[in-house]
């Protein structure tokens, strides 16, 4: 576990490496100034502007500049947000919970719907259910995140009022007590929330399903039915048993995906999080706030991919020599 | 009736022919869009009398807040959209193959070396890569973004290569062809490389309906490519201002997509068959 761990984190070290060295390229190749949409023509542009850009160092030669951002990251500075005039590091903990909100409870909900769905599809393959199952599922994953989430939000937020359209709690509002807050919370989350399980939930459910079935063709679960044990049994106690680590294990491979859908629907929905935040810093070109943004991303994928992958081996430690 | 054929998930039981013939006709419309489309797609009609038009007769697909007709556009879009699918799959083909045959066949240290690359680019979110980009580079043309979309989306595809690379230069004839002295970059191009090719192929399908989703999304939010080309997702754009009244809007260019993702799935799997190496990008 311990040679996992550091094979783990060095990898999580060159993506961050790779990731932030390809970024602070982009940064200085590209044509442009962060600077220059904030500053009037009329104004004294020329002096104001190079004042700035002497004093968030961007004059300085290129390798001076980029050991000092790497200098500056290892220590968790992250520097000036153009755009928020406040330091990076409170932009992040102001929507990275908020992120969390949403995609924590997304993921439950979506890995526990779609593991009973695909285990009762593949419990009850080549039935006309299962196939209908089936067929729905691929027309939900035929339409992408941002769609979905936009024709849910024009469908319960616009048409129908029925939720709030936008933001994590109502504009202004005081809540009276934490119950207040909470089904505040709620009741702007049902939509997003569900949008993302409902996707997450029919990758897995396609996954399981034909686990599932391969699984039931396995020596040991005729064994288990030979033996006398109830349909119920032998899919709780056997076949989730051997599905749990491949589940696992595919769920880390799609954690990328995942952080890109998550992204979309915060952007569709007016979700105050990390993604929302990522691509109004992307239109602004707040270069500090994009690269953590994009930096803290990627390390979070790496450390989410890399939980599933323990569990996949913890679920089932015949694949451990992978790791 | 055999056990795979009952077992089988959905799209064993969508005869092959059907995706494949949605696809041709996109293709099809793609291709013809010059002599097909009724009206020029970036060109208004009358502002006052031609604006946000139903679906009618003359305007097929109605018309858009600028008074352009939207099946013009649409056919213009699916031009675009395809194109950018289709320049994206070739960079991943072209650099995916070529990566993973040669990590296939490198000794043991450079093999792990450029597998452990490709692990840390499949480690990183496309998103946050592409968005990154166009951050620093302003909006991107249609073949920038298409060249931009394959190069984040080609390490799955050199993973499943190598591993069919291995698998290969195990084999008898590729061993007798070692025996008789043939070069080692002919035994890669003559023997090798031809058995790659399906897996290739299967994973190159499955690679569009990753990218098609992605380009939408980008040019949905403003981030893909810059108006007036018109892909399904800037026509979605369009749409967002107002999605209630002007349904046709966003109606077209959902359907065009939703229809092709599907149908390059079903495609996919029904070519990939029960081969879990394959797994989708």
């Amino acid at each position: 576990m311990l040679r996992f761990a550091a094979a783990r984190a060095r990898q999580t070290a060159i993506v961050a490496f790779v990731v932030t060295s390809l970024a602070f390229v982009l940064v200085h190749a590209a044509p442009g100034d962060p600077f220059a949409t904030s500053l009037d023509e009329n104004s004294n542009f020329a002096a104001a502007r190079a004042e700035m850009r002497l004093r968030y160092a961007l004059d300085l030669p290129l390798w001076q500049q980029y050991p000092m951002m790497l200098a500056n990251f290892a220590r968790g500075e992250f520097g000036t947000s153009f755009g928020e005039a406040r330091p990076v590091s409170a932009v992040l903990t102001d929507v990275i919970p908020d992120t969390l909100l949403l995609m924590v409870p997304a993921l439950l909900i979506g890995v526990l719907a779609g593991v009973a769905v695909g285990t009762w599809q593949g419990a009850h393959a080549g039935t006309w259910r299962d196939r209908a199952t089936g067929a729905f599922a691929l027309s939900v994953l035929s339409i992408p995140e941002f769609l979905l989430a936009l024709i849910a939000s024009l469908v319960f937020a616009v048409r129908l009022r029925w939720f709030p359209g936008t933001g994590i709690f109502s504009a202004g509002a005081v809540h009276a007590s934490w119950l207040d807050t909470v089904g505040d919370y709620l009741h702007h989350a049902a939509l997003p929330v569900s949008v993302l399980a409902l996707v997450i939930g029919c990758v897995v459910a396609r996954f399981q399903r034909a686990a599932v079935v391969d699984t039931l063709n396995e020596e040991f679960v005729r064994t288990a039915r030979a033996k006398g044990a109830a349909t119920r049994r032998v899919l709780v106690h056997h076949v989730l048993r051997r599905t749990g680590g491949s589940l696992f294990a595919v769920l880390g491979l799609l954690v990328p995906t995942l952080v890109g859908g998550a992204a979309m629907v915060e952007m569709v929905f007016g979700w105050p999080g990390a993604g929302a935040t990522l691509v109004s810093a992307v239109g602004s070109r707040d270069y500090p706030l994009v690269i953590a943004l994009v930096l803290v991303g990627s390390i979070a994928v790496c450390v989410g991919s890399a939980i599933a992958d323990a569990a996949a081996v913890l679920a089932n430690p015949a694949i451990r020599k992978e790791a | 009736m055999s056990a795979s054929r009952r077992t089988g998930n959905v799209p064993a039981f969508v005869p092959a022919f059907v995706p494949a013939c949605v696809l041709a006709l996109f293709v099809l419309t793609a291709l013809t869009a010059q002599w097909i489309a009724p009206f020029d797609p970036a060109v208004s009609g009358d502002l006052v009398a031609d604006r946000l038009l139903a679906p009618s007769t003359t305007h097929w697909f109605g018309t858009d807040a600028s008074a352009r007709d939207v099946f013009s556009r649409m056919l213009f879009g699916t031009q675009v959209s395809l194109g950018i699918a289709a320049l994206s799959v070739a960079v991943v083909l072209l650099v995916g193959v070529t990566w993973g045959v040669i990590a296939g066949l490198a000794p043991a240290w450079l093999d792990g070396w450029m597998m452990r690359f490709v692990d840390a680019l499949m480690a990183t979110p496309r998103l946050l890569v592409v968005l990154a980009c166009v951050a620093f580079t302003g909006r991107l043309s249609a073949t920038s973004l298409a060249l931009l979309l394959g190069l984040t989306a080609w390490p799955a595809m050199s993973r499943i290569v190598r591993a069919r690379v291995r698998e290969l230069d195990a084999t008898d004839y590729v061993a007798a062809a070692r025996a008789l002295g043939a070069p080692r970059m002919g035994i890669a191009v003559r023997h090798i490389l031809p058995g790659v090719l399906p897996a290739a192929m299967v994973t190159a399908i499955l690679t569009v309906a990753s990218v098609i989703p992605l380009e939408a999304g980008l040019s949905y939010f403003g981030a893909g490519i810059a108006p007036p080309t018109a892909s399904w997702g800037v026509l979605l754009q369009d749409a967002s201002a107002r999605p209630l009244d002007a349904w046709w809007l966003l109606l077209f260019p959902s359907a065009a997509i939703a229809a092709t993702v599907m149908s390059v799935n079903l495609l996919g799997e029904r070519l990939r068959g029960r081969d879990r190496s394959l797994l989708a990008p």
